[in-house]
């Protein structure tokens, strides 16, 4: 079940990643009139159609991790990693347990200023920019934890 | 009262008082993963019951501290929630050196 369960955290985490990272570019890059390219189209999605997507997403991402997950890792996973004086990976992981509360704690925000089009282009674009930042630590510091003993760090 | 206006003051007040429970170690309760069961306050890891949790006793005060404080703040006029939300986005801008400085020792040890 642990297993089936670290399965459906990370796939929705892959989905949440691409959501996010498409908006990010979006909003931090936009392409000039008439560029074609592969990078160009990539960038030139319709970011506020993420929105409820990515809420969703990191809500439901967040529970699975956060509720059913993370006990578990708490009494099994984490004393063998401290034994194994593997301070950084416990560290890294313990960060992404708070980075992972700033991210849902941003969404409220993160609703408003883009459901809010006259609010502050600068404040929206610098929360979703933060919020993509996070998920792509919380995905790859789950990464390294998960296969700590295979990576050999 | 509006919701929406609410909004980015729950974010703003969520981060400030979240960092400052996680900080101090203010927790309400606490769980104990191994057995399922939750104490009061901050209870030390036991042999018979495993190590303890913190982490959900400072979101439950934290959301119950910034949900106070939006729903006050949901009466204020608009152009407060379109002032406190830049500030939200820069308090988590704050957090993402915040928090790796404060758990440094995992690093340097």
């Amino acid at each position: 079940m642990d297993t089936f369960l670290l399965m459906v955290h990370g796939i929705l985490a892959v989905f949440l990643l691409g959501a996010l990272t498409h908006q990010a570019f979006a909003v931090a890059w936009k392409p000039a009139r008439g560029d074609q390219n592969f990078f160009a189209n990539y960038r030139a999605v319709r970011a506020e159609r993420y929105v409820t997507a990515v809420v969703v997403l990191y809500l439901v991402t967040y529970f699975v991790g956060g509720f059913l997950l993370y006990p578990e890792y708490r009494y099994l996973a984490r004393p063998l990693l401290e034994q194994l004086h593997k301070n950084a990976i416990v560290g890294s992981f313990e960060i992404k347990e708070h980075f992972m509360t700033v991210g849902v704690v941003l969404l409220p925000v993160y609703w408003y200023l883009w459901k809010n089009p006259q609010t502050s282009t600068m404040a929206r674009n610098l929360v979703t920019i933060v919020l993509t930042l996070l998920v792509w630590y919380g995905f790859i510091v789950g990464h390294l934890v998960n296969n700590s003993r295979g990576f050999g760090i | 009262m509006s919701l929406t206006r609410a909004l980015p003051v729950f974010s703003a007040a969520f981060l400030i008082v979240y960092a400052i429970v996680m900080y101090f170690n203010f927790a309400p309760f606490s769980y104990y993963p191994q057995v399922g069961q939750f104490a009061s306050g901050v209870a030390p890891a036991s042999p018979t019951l495993g190590p303890a949790m913190y982490w959900y006793g400072w979101l439950s005060e934290s959301f119950v501290i910034a949900a106070v404080v939006a729903f006050i703040a949901g009466f204020a006029p608009e152009n407060v929630a379109s002032r406190i939300a830049p500030i939200a986005a820069w308090l988590s801008v704050l957090a993402i050196f915040f928090y790796p400085w404060v758990l440094r020792a995992w690093f340097i040890h």
